[in-house]
């Protein structure tokens, strides 16, 4: 091979290419690198060969998917949703169908809800847009690719375009299950059912588009934009009727039409002026989300949930200046640190604090209503306020991870635990109640005063044993090696169900805990309080008892 | 919850000093990890660590800071069994044998800050007294800096400004000279002489002559193990 096939492909004749004025001067370097970057005919046409080479030369590895295996997998993948997905939806309506969840998917402020809830949901895809965004490659293909001449959209359309079915999927399976719900009980017939489908379509297109520009912008804007579509969540629900989703939500209105059709092209028109604003994307962004993705998606196959949530941590942003360390006895030394340490990461202390409320506000509703509803709403919140908790919590992580290292703080593990305890359960605690009070008042509970009462507890209560759950989580060490050895049976290995068991130990026991508050919470405030200590003195033990096997 | 300080003067044998080790040996699993060190140091006393590598410094070092039991011989430390449950002998010793856990959101100026205040110094004492320990080290300019923003080089001589933020009177180093530059060195030996004219006995494990030579008033060679 010779050096004279690179001269067609642009880059080694620009020098003659560029004209007499300074090709070779750093000003016509410039001026090259421009008109490369601008790419014309030629380069397209380049970038199109390239990546079918690229295609031709992965497609050659030994084990590669053949077009054959991918239409098999498509074919698996519609019998699937046509055969089981279908039915599964509409025995979920119908059962759903219920005289006390029917009242809440009436209320008069449900459409403004349903068009708030995926506003909240794309303020919260812009931040996370900032830790892992929907066009995003391997590593390896981002430092290849990416980083190539070839534009950048040419390589990330697909992956983008892989990351919408998320939350495609996630605004348009919740929507047909309300519409059918509705259908059953002759509330709403099968043409609102589709246009409420496909408007939430439309919106899910959005909401990736909002993922994407949470990747593209900068720190200020993309804190702007998140802050601006929250204000938007919460003012639409003062609206007296239902905009862009909930203009079709199938109850009737006579705008469904419109509403579905105009949020489905405002959709597709984004997602179309999004693929050229990819080839903006910087590759400093590439590069670090794609290697925290892999390094997540690597803890997470060896079964380490709690590390490939620890790889999306960012480093502090801001607040550097602000005085973590006072005066003071311990307690207050420590909540102080913990503190300024969140404030230094304020998209996720938002991020953490809106999810307490909204789980708060689940957790609350669920005790002012009943039935499948209710444990629905326990479920989601005790998730969500867990969830929350989690960015709330370092400092437990930090105390504990001090173990087996020499001694640098005055205090041992065990008690700096306790001590970095402190600040997590106050704000969890406020949060949970504000959020409580607000989830009964929405449900409509506000006319008994005792349930508005237990609703108003029920969180609170349950942040120590969530908090103490935290403790013991990250405590927790590596899966012992016993968990992984084959259990060979009739129906197969299940010794995946025992890493699984051991692995989602924590939530398992969140959600138990949830659910014995919320059945104790209707014999009153005495014994919810009771419940919860004993729950939190019994996760403190078994924390007690993790530290001590590490120390070990 | 108020801050307590265990008394750290322990009870030391006036003839061998705060750190005595005698016939210590570690196997694990078969495999003979250290073999048979014996030795003592006094107060104000630095001894030397040396050998190849795997002849067992750092495990020797593991063992007199409580981080692993010895499955042969005796250590004291202050007089004391090496035990990280015993406040006495968590108060006495300070050892840099790997790199120490940092918060990730906190600068470097609070950590020793933080570190300081957790031993009971108040906050503003606290603070002097991290940014004194930037002087000496030579770098007050990143006290601002959160541990990501460090090089591997800053990030050494860190995490020994870490380690001298804390009360002790046995300091335990291992390769206190990794990534440093020679300037660098020169701050690091000038730093832990200044602790051992204190009356702070110093172990520590070495690879450089020069470190050695300046600091090590007796040394203990360790054979490698096969």
């Amino acid at each position: 091979m010779t050096g004279s096939t690179g001269g067609p492909r642009g880059t080694s004749g620009p020098r003659t290419a560029g004209g007499p004025r300074g090709a070779g001067s750093p000003r016509g370097a410039v001026a090259r690198r421009r008109r490369e970057a601008r790419g014309g005919p030629q380069r397209r046409g380049d970038s199109r060969i390239a990546l079918a080479a690229v295609r031709e030369v992965w497609a050659q590895r030994s084990g590669t998917r053949s077009r054959g295996d991918l239409l098999y997998v498509v074919y698996l993948v519609v019998l699937t949703l046509l055969l089981i997905g279908v039915p599964v939806v509409r025995a979920a309506g119908q059962a759903l169908a219920r005289p006390d969840v029917l009242p809440l998917l009436l209320l008069d402020r449900a459409p403004q809800a349903s068009t708030a809830i995926p506003l909240a949901a794309a303020a919260a895809l812009v931040l996370l847009g900032a830790v892992r965004g929907p066009a995003l490659l391997s590593p390896f293909f981002t430092a290849s690719l990416a980083s190539s001449g070839i534009p950048r959209r040419a390589v990330l359309w697909r992956p983008f375009a892989r990351a919408l079915l998320a939350p495609v999927l996630a605004l348009t399976v919740p929507a047909v299950l309300v519409a059918i719900t509705l259908v059953a009980v002759s509330a709403s017939d099968v043409g609102d059912l589709l246009l409420f489908m496909l408007a939430a379509g439309g919106g899910g297109m959005l909401l990736g588009v909002a993922w994407l520009s949470g990747q593209l912008l900068g720190t200020a804007a993309r804190r702007l934009l998140a802050l601006g579509l929250a204000a938007a969540s919460g003012a639409i629900m003062l609206l007296p009727v239902g905009v862009g989703q909930g203009g079709a939500y199938p109850t009737g209105d006579e705008h469904a039409a419109a509403s579905a059709g105009g949020l489905l092209v405002a959709g597709a028109l984004a997602v179309g002026i999004s693929v050229p604003l990819l080839d903006r994307l910087r590759g400093v962004v590439l590069r670090e989300q794609a290697l925290r993705w892999e390094a997540a998606t690597v803890v997470a196959s060896t079964m380490d949930l709690g590390g490939t949530v620890g790889a999306f941590r960012l480093p502090p942003s801001t607040g550097r200046r602000l005085c973590a360390i006072g005066s003071g006895p311990l307690v207050l030394l420590y909540a102080r640190r913990d503190a300024i340490a969140w404030l230094r990461n304020p998209e996720r202390l938002v991020g953490g604090v809106l999810g307490a409320l909204l789980a708060a506000a689940a957790i609350g509703g669920s005790s002012m209503i009943t039935g499948p509803l209710s444990w629905f709403l326990l479920a989601a919140g005790t998730l969500g306020l867990w969830s929350a908790s989690g960015t709330m919590v370092d400092g437990i992580r930090h105390g504990i991870q001090t173990l087996g290292a020499p001694q640098l703080f005055g205090q041992t593990a065990a008690r700096q635990v306790l001590l970095h305890a402190t600040a997590p359960l106050l704000l969890l605690a406020v949060l949970g109640a504000v959020g409580g009070a607000v989830g009964a008042l929405v449900s409509g509970g506000s006319g008994d005063a005792s349930g508005l009462v237990d609703a108003v507890l029920l969180p609170p209560a349950l942040a120590p044993v969530l908090i103490a759950g935290r403790a013991r989580d990250a405590a927790k060490g590596q899966m012992p090696l016993a968990f992984s050895t084959p259990m060979p049976t009739p129906q197969g290995d299940i010794s995946v169900l025992l890493m699984l068991g051991w692995q989602a130990d924590a939530l398992v026991l969140a959600l138990l805990a949830g659910g014995l508050l919320l059945t104790l919470g209707t014999a009153g405030a005495a014994w919810l309080l009771g419940a919860c200590a004993v729950l939190t003195a019994l996760l403190t033990m078994m924390t007690r008892g993790r530290l001590r096997a590490l120390r070990a | 919850m108020r801050t307590r300080v265990a008394d750290a003067t322990g009870v030391d044998d006036p003839s061998t000093g705060p750190v005595r080790f005698e016939g210590v040996g570690v196997v694990s699993d078969g495999n003979v990890l250290l073999l048979e060190a014996s030795g003592s140091v006094r107060a104000g006393e630095v001894l030397g660590l040396t050998g190849a590598n795997g002849s067992g410094k750092t495990t020797l070092l593991r063992v007199l800071g409580g981080l692993l039991e010895p499955t042969a011989g005796s250590v004291e430390i202050v007089g004391r069994r090496p035990d990280d449950r015993d406040p006495v002998f968590r108060t006495a010793l300070a050892a840099l044998i790997g790199a120490p856990q940092t918060a990730r959101d906190l600068t470097v100026l609070e950590h020793l800050q933080f570190i300081a205040a957790t031993w009971g110094t108040g906050a503003a004492a606290a603070r002097s007294r991290g940014e004194e320990l930037l002087a000496e080290l030579r770098i007050d300019a990143l006290g601002a800096r959160f541990p990501h923003e460090l090089s591997s080089g800053q990030s050494q001589l860190v995490a020994l400004a870490l380690t001298l933020a804390r009360p002790f009177r046995v300091l335990l180093l291992d390769e206190p000279e990794q990534r440093l530059d020679p300037e660098r060195l020169d701050l690091v030996i000038g730093a832990i002489r200044a602790r051992a004219e204190n009356g702070t006995a110093v172990v520590l494990a070495s690879h450089s002559p020069r470190l050695l030579g300046e600091l090590a008033g007796s040394r203990l060679h360790l054979e490698e193990q096969r």
